[in-house]
């Protein structure tokens, strides 16, 4: 019974969050401490499941140990998301109007993460597209909250007509499944593709999904959107869409590829492979040239999309050991840089000289900063690094070696950047004096944050679950 | 002889010559209301067709849903927004050589499989008319068997609560107190 209860305390999340605001009337302040707590709880309450195990609820509602890991990394952005928004409500950061409503924020922040839990427990294509749905609609409105800043509005409006373009892609894709085998569950689309193997409507149907869902995970071609709408959302939305949204969209691909397309995976990994060499290529150029540190956290987080596509190229649970190994350690190395960003950009515009002379006025934040951008280069005694040996020894596995070559070369490419970054905030001498500020709770996660990405690496915790639930 | 044919079919080709000219001429014409008229004339087909495979409530949530709400709104959005009805608009040629090369390229795929499992066209469904009724349709969307649609329907009322939530927080004037 325990294994369904956090799905439970998921979904009430928002409307407990309405009630507060509406008819209890409670503070900010009350709020913003509740919504942490809950997801606290939830979180822990998804450590006590039993890994290894397969559930089914209501016939159609899978919990499998995939899905329990993938709902812990969804909580988690969403804990890490809130508590980097409280900032933003209370006053007003990098010049820009603070952000009003918080129970509406964090409901739909809430909602979002459920999205991503209906995607990982769907067993058939209408479950899975609704849950696609119920991740990607919040976010449209998350990136305009700020309604007195008309970058966001612009941004908003971008996001929400692209991003519809992608979500028609996605459905004429299912159609095209749905017409090649008759059915729309999972276990009859896997007869259907093991029988038929490759056919032309296959082919169709793939070409559109791969679309649609590439651009919610910024893959290659249809990665253009990023970088304008991170630059135009408030940074703890630009946070939520870099993790929760990618981490859906990763997800929404695993379950379709290692599930009912699994007895066509070797014919369409050349197109994966392909489509995540140029998504790494892309995103790291993208990143060079970038003054605006949103802007490079987006290329960044692009060429990081590209790195966690490789997982896919493997067989079933490394591949998945590796997705949620990556995506854990991802999402802490970027919640740390956002977390420092916003400290940095309290009363300033968020760019590369911002930064400039962090290393004297905090060496903390300037330690700190290190490590998160050292880890998310995938430097070795860094959560990073492991990260990307885990993603490479999969797809090593299936002889993936020229693309596994080309992501290392990338690699170097991609230290560039980072380094670049990290020059501004230890070599270079400020223009001008800003006084900086670190609130005690702040200071606290971002201390857990760093300890983190510091340890998680070699500590035995994360590899050991995840080897008890996959190998 | 034209007597032994069956009068459905020659229904159906009716209806699916209509239809074919309905879409053509939804895309080709220039002004964007009339584009509009014949996309309604277009779903009306495909209401018919749906009747004729016996599957009334399709047909019925076709007409309610696409003619009577989405047309509709789109006409009332072309008719709300200052001249974009009257202007023509025009598509540059290197588009719409494009768009023809891909539109060919799904026909020539769609028919090449239609082709290799010719048997998909003559096997005749053993669906009953019963499937397709109301009722059948009620009990299967409560269904939490595993060919129920339970879990989707529930969801899609989560998501339509959500999108309300989030339309209304955006759209509304903030109150004085939170600034």
């Amino acid at each position: 019974m325990i294994t369904i209860f956090p799905d439970i305390l998921i979904l009430l999340f928002p409307f407990v969050m309405l009630s507060l605001k509406l008819f209890l009337k409670v503070s900010l302040k009350t709020q913003e401490n509740f919504a942490v707590g809950y997801f606290l709880v939830v979180f822990v309450t998804l450590n006590f499941i039993l890994l290894g195990q397969n559930h089914f609820y209501l016939s159609n509602w899978k919990i499998d140990s995939f899905g329990i890991f993938m709902r812990e990394i969804f909580v988690l952005s969403s804990l890490l998301a809130i508590s980097l928004s409280h900032n933003y409500f209370n006053s007003s950061v990098s010049l820009k109007p603070k952000l009003l409503n918080f129970s509406e924020f964090s409901a739909s922040v809430g909602f979002a993460a459920f999205g991503g839990i209906v995607v990982v427990s769907a067993n058939d294509l209408l479950t899975l597209f609704i849950g696609l749905e119920l991740a990607t609609i919040p976010m449209y409105a998350l990136v305009a909250w700020n309604k007195r800043d008309s970058e966001g509005t612009e941004a908003a409006i971008k996001f929400i007509l692209t991003g519809s373009v992608a979500t028609a892609f996605e459905l004429f894709g299912f159609s095209y499944l749905y017409g090649f085998s008759g059915f729309i569950t999972f276990p009859e689309i896997t007869n259907a593709v093991a029988t038929a193997q490759v056919s032309p409507l296959l082919w169709i149907s793939l070409l559109f999904i791969i679309s649609g869902i590439g651009f919610k995970m910024t893959l290659f071609p249809f990665h253009l959107w990023a970088p304008d709408i991170y630059e135009g959302a408030p940074t703890p939305v630009t946070a939520i869409l870099s993790v929760t949204s990618k981490a859906v969209a990763i997800t929404f691909l695993t379950v379709l590829v290692l599930g009912p397309l699994h007895s066509v995976q070797k014919e369409i990994s050349p197109f994966l492979a392909l489509l995540a060499g140029a998504t790494l290529f892309v995103g790291n150029l993208g990143a060079l040239s970038q003054s605006k540190l949103r802007r490079f956290m987006a290329f960044s987080s692009i060429s990081q999309a590209g790195y966690i596509l490789i997982a896919l190229l493997g067989n079933t649970p490394n591949a998945k050991y590796s997705i949620v190994y990556y995506l854990f350690l991802y999402t802490f190395s970027n919640y740390l840089a956002f977390f420092i960003f916003s400290v940095v950009g309290k009363n300033q515009a968020e760019t590369f000289s911002a930064l400039r002379g962090l290393s004297e006025k905090n060496k903390f934040l300037a330690i700190s900063l290190l490590i998160a951008l050292m880890s998310l280069a995938g430097i070795p005694p860094l959560a990073g690094f492991f990260g990307k040996l885990q993603i490479f020894t999969t797809a090593a596995e299936n002889g993936h070696f020229f693309l596994i070559l080309f992501a290392v070369l990338n690699n170097v490419l991609a230290l560039y950047y980072y380094i670049q970054v990290l020059k501004s905030a230890w070599i270079d001498k400020p223009e001008k004096e800003i006084a900086l500020s670190i609130p005690t709770k702040q200071k606290i996660i971002i201390l857990i944050l760093t300890l983190s990405v510091l340890l998680l690496g070699f500590l035995p915790f994360l590899s050991n679950n995840l080897s008890i639930a996959f190998l | 002889m034209i007597f032994n044919i069956p009068f459905s079919d020659i229904l159906f080709y009716i209806v699916a010559v209509f239809m074919i000219f309905a879409a053509l001429l939804a895309v080709v014409s220039k002004n964007i209301l009339r584009n509009a008229i014949f996309l309604i004339a277009t779903f009306i087909g495909t209401a018919v067709l749906y009747l004729m495979l016996q599957a009334e409530f399709m047909a019925m949530a076709q007409i309610m849903l696409y003619v009577g709400g989405v047309v509709v709104f789109i006409i009332f959005a072309i008719l709300l927004t200052s001249r974009l009805g009257e202007d023509y608009l025009s598509t540059p040629k290197s588009q719409k050589i494009g768009a023809l090369f891909l539109a060919m390229t799904f026909l020539a795929i769609t028919l090449n499989f239609l082709i290799q499992n010719s048997n998909l066209l003559k096997n005749v469904s053993n669906a009953t008319p019963a499937d397709s009724s109301l009722s059948a349709y009620g009990i299967r969307l409560l269904s939490y068997a595993p060919d129920g649609f339970l879990l989707p329907f529930e969801i899609i009322s989560i998501l339509l609560f959500m999108t309300l939530v989030i339309a209304i927080t955006i759209a509304k004037k903030d109150d004085k107190e939170e600034k």
